[in-house]
């Protein structure tokens, strides 16, 4: 399968680049002007929010891991932000409407979004959490931008014509978050998920290997 | 209390029709700070109406002011709301790609932000309730729908886009204690009904510019409310019963009182 995985010069994405390249043909997408170590010769260097370069970007693509929202604040200086909390919510919210909007116009299937448990810190820590609850962000652009992102994937696709996985991870590697294994094990299954049976083109669930998110008895 | 009864507010996106109906409502009651990315005078000298009936705003002696204010520039919208008592956000852009995300959304944010940052008792923020998406997931089929359903917005631009900016609005109320009422709206027509219109009919979610104006006066006066977020639908009640708007009544004492009977009587 040859997939796009944007946030590629951040940390999630840049290890899902990594770790898929093995199995996969991989196009490394980032804000980075530099290609950043181990991703790859392939890696681009995007402005999501613009459509000719996110269509140029996702050309031929199977699916596109949109890993980015994951670590908003990443990467975004320079030619794509004023570094400004605005700024953080433009790039994120819009970025994630252009690649959908281009990923439906490709005919690509599926996008997998990479967003964050951290929505649920302002849940009380004896709740047990699971991914139907409703994001809690903080009112904060780089909190908030995540949950952006979520909502634009869930409204395009609850219209048909894409299917979208939101996959909820921790930190990466964290000793309360998500380790690279589970990680990686969580977008292959959401690359070969069949969606059709359930009836909804919307996916939601989370990914935590430790701490409380984590399902019981796994931490 | 979040009851503002008298007092200075800022309105954004002033120039607009929903401006104009608005400042005509306050401006007896209340300070106003006229605010719009675009010179009052200039919308005014040149006569830049969004359609052919909608009103223009009142250019509004001291001690009222008028100002320009790019909503998508924090530093602007903060400085608009120092010592204000309420804000108002009837910002709207709505075919263009990045104008549409840094108005609605940014803008949104930018103004919930400054808001909670000024101490303002209330926000009334704005935007469309999308009656016909063109998908299964909207509401046209419905009846009696009602004011705090879900919007889907799918993947319109403008309704999309404002939608996110919703989010953050109501975000902002309930982790920063700002009240918030956000007022939904679809179609706007003038309160006058020219002869030849009578029996031409009226769209299901529709309220003249002058109602929509006097809502505003309401939902200032507005006790409080029983969540820090409160959505409505700012229409008429017309006979289809496709949306109920009895919560602005119940709520805020408001309902409109253009019913547009002409419109749909034989």
């Amino acid at each position: 399968m040859k997939l796009a995985i944007t946030g590629a010069d951040c940390s999630m994405g840049a290890m899902l680049c990594r770790r898929l390249a093995g199995q996969h043909e991989v196009v490394p997408i980032g804000s980075a002007d530099q290609t950043p170590e181990d991703v790859g010769p392939a890696y681009r260097s995007v402005d999501l929010k613009t459509p000719a370069e996110t269509d140029a970007a996702i050309l031929g693509v199977d699916m596109v891991i949109h890993a980015q929202p994951h670590d908003p604040a990443c990467g975004l200086t320079g030619r794509l932000t004023d570094g400004s909390e605005a700024g953080l919510i433009e790039q994120v919210s819009r970025g994630t409407y252009v690649l959908m909007q281009a990923a439906k116009q490709a005919g690509i299937g599926r996008v997998v979004l990479i967003s964050q448990l951290r929505l649920y810190d302002a849940v009380p820590e004896p709740y047990l959490v699971t991914a139907g609850w409703q994001p809690r962000p903080r009112a904060q652009a780089e909190s908030l931008a995540p949950y952006m992102a979520e909502l634009v994937c869930r409204e395009i696709a609850r219209v048909g014509h894409i299917e979208a996985v939101n996959l909820r991870m921790g930190e990466l590697d964290a000793v309360e978050g998500t380790s690279a294994d589970d990680a990686v094990s969580a977008v292959q299954q959401a690359l070969l998920m069949d969606m059709s049976e359930m009836g909804y083109n919307w996916h939601e669930q989370h990914v935590a290997t430790g701490g409380r998110f984590a399902a019981p008895g796994k931490s | 209390m979040a009851t503002v009864t008298s007092g200075k507010v800022v309105i954004f996106g002033a120039g607009g029709p929903v401006g104009a109906a608005t400042i005509e409502s306050l401006k007896a009651h209340y300070t106003l700070r006229c605010t719009d990315a675009m010179p009052l005078d200039q919308i005014v000298g040149e006569e830049r109406r969004q359609s052919e009936k909608a009103p223009l705003p009142e250019l509004l002696s001291a001690p009222h002011e008028r100002t320009v204010v790019d909503v998508t520039d924090y530093e602007q919208v903060r400085a608009a709301c120092e010592g204000m008592d309420a804000v108002i956000n009837l910002t709207v852009l709505r075919h263009v790609l990045d104008k549409a995300f840094a108005v609605n959304t940014v803008g949104a944010y930018n103004v919930a932000k400054a808001a909670a940052d000024a101490g303002v008792k209330r926000l009334i923020h704005t935007g469309p309730f999308h009656t016909k998406m063109g998908h299964s997931a909207d509401f046209w089929h419905d009846h009696q729908v009602q004011d705090d359903v879900p919007l889907h917005p799918g993947d319109d631009l403008y309704a999309l886009s404002k939608y996110l900016g919703g989010h953050i609005t109501r975000v902002f109320a309930e982790e920063r204690g700002l009240d918030v009422m956000t007022y939904l709206f679809c179609g706007f027509r003038p309160r006058h009904i020219e002869p030849s219109q009578r029996g031409n009919g009226v769209g299901p979610f529709s309220v003249s510019w002058e109602d929509a104006g006097e809502s505003f006066l309401y939902g200032l006066r507005a006790g409080e409310m029983p969540t820090p977020y409160e959505v409505f639908f700012i229409a008429a009640a017309t006979p289809d019963r496709k949306y109920r708007v009895d919560k602005a009544k119940r709520l805020l004492g408001w309902e409109a009182r253009d019913n547009f009977e002409e419109l749909y009587l034989r």
